[in-house]
């Protein structure tokens, strides 16, 4: 059985307020000059599945996981992939598109940002244009 | 404890058609217009300024800077000052909002800019303050790194600025910050238990600041004490005190004003609420 995750509740990764947050300011009703998540992203249940993963994919390979540049925070790269169970192999999923009016171009991606906080778990999660120079592009 | 509202202007939006819009109870209404094209900036009714809209295709807000000049973002370069005579960049970053208090502009940059901002990046300091001719005086980041608090500051997504001091909401902390960069000084006091997603418009002056939350029984306004963090006031149902003055209540939208107030409008009028504890 997968564990179910509401937030503030026992098994949370989130604080209270913290997935609020999230879906106002990144889900898809919010303004297009920041990153959004696609409609079928935008609630409780699928972005708690992909700061899960996040934090999983990390686990796997630190590399993924780097220091914030505010105190207090790491960041996680991670890329939505789907798997071809009989075959094997990947293909990556657009999760949302990057926000507009930022210093590279707003895109549909599949790479999406997961800030934790050391005591608060996740704090904000946001889709980025994954050739974005901050985030290790080109 | 008693509290006043006051309605200090109200301002017709519906025979505009203005994209976006800033009021203040002194200089008055400033608002763009999209129509075809270009972009038009009018002044209190006056053309100021007229663009190729695929030249600012992010454009979508504006702040009075003084009753001669306003400050509109986002731009390619970040943002630009305009007025009846020029149209000018500005560098002072990316902002995701503006508030200009005596002589000082704060400019408040969003959590996406703040997180991939390098150190001397103005970004990396959340809010930046600035002279009115754009000199760069202090970050609030520089002043929150050295006080001890619980949290991390992504972003100041509720505030307003009086007597050159802005007062604002930090997420992900659980205070009430007050920034001074003439005295380069940062207070807090704990904002209990109100979670910052909750929060809809915030407002006040140096004694109290005025939270409207979003809460299972509509939308109710709480008055903290700036000193001890004390409530003093809990109105129940402010919709509908507001909805007295003609507004829509079912079509309510807040934004900051100037010197402690806020801007309400319902799509068809606009009006500054002051409140005081």
């Amino acid at each position: 059985m997968q564990p179910t995750y509401v937030a503030g509740g026992p098994q949370s990764i989130f604080a209270p307020g913290r997935l609020n947050y999230i879906l106002t300011n990144h889900g898809w009703s919010a303004a297009p000059t920041q990153g959004r998540f696609y409609p079928q992203f935008s609630n409780p249940a699928a972005i708690t599945a992909l700061a899960a993963g996040a934090i999983a994919a990390a686990a796997q390979n630190p590399a993924l996981v780097a220091g914030g540049n505010q105190p207090n925070t790491y960041v996680i790269s991670g890329t939505f992939l789907q798997v071809d169970e009989a075959s094997g192999e990947t293909t990556n999923v657009n999760v949302g598109v990057s926000g507009q009016g930022l210093q590279s171009p707003s895109v549909a991606t599949a790479t999406y940002i997961t800030v934790i906080n050391t005591r608060q778990g996740v704090v904000n999660m946001y889709p980025v244009n994954p050739n974005d120079p901050s985030f290790g592009g080109h | 404890m008693d509290y006043k509202i006051k309605v200090l202007s109200v301002c017709d939006l519906a025979s505009k058609r203005f994209k976006f819009f800033d009021l203040h109870e002194n200089y008055g209404v400033v608002g763009v217009v999209e129509d075809g094209g270009s972009q038009r900036l009018y002044a209190n009714g006056l053309l100021w300024a007229e663009w190729e809209a695929s030249r600012f295709p992010y454009i979508y807000r504006v702040k009075w800077i003084d009753q001669a000049r306003v400050l509109l973002w986002l731009t390619p370069s970040g943002s630009i000052i305009a007025s009846s005579q020029s149209v000018n960049e500005a560098a002072i970053g990316f902002p995701s909002g503006v508030m200009v208090s005596d002589d000082v502009m704060f400019v408040m940059y969003g959590d996406e800019a703040v997180m991939s901002a390098k150190r001397d990046a103005y970004e990396f300091n959340v809010v930046s303050a600035f002279s009115k001719d754009g000199r760069f005086t202090c970050g609030f980041a520089d002043l929150a790194h050295q006080t001890p608090h619980e949290g991390s500051i992504l972003v100041v997504g509720h505030y307003y600025a009086r007597h050159g001091r802005l007062t604002c909401l930090a997420y992900d902390t659980e205070y009430v910050w007050t920034f001074d960069p003439k005295e380069r000084s940062l207070q807090r006091i704990l904002l209990g238990p109100i979670l910052y997603a909750n929060v809809t418009a915030f407002f006040g002056d140096e004694k109290a600041c005025w939270l409207i939350v979003e809460g299972s029984e509509g939308l109710s306004a709480i008055a903290l004490d700036l000193k001890s963090g004390q409530k003093m006031h809990e109105i129940a149902d402010v919709a509908d005190i507001i909805s007295r003055n003609g507004f829509d209540p079912a079509r309510l939208s807040f934004a900051d004003g100037y010197e402690g107030k806020m801007v309400i409008s319902d799509g068809r009028m606009a009006g500054i609420f002051e409140m005081s504890a």
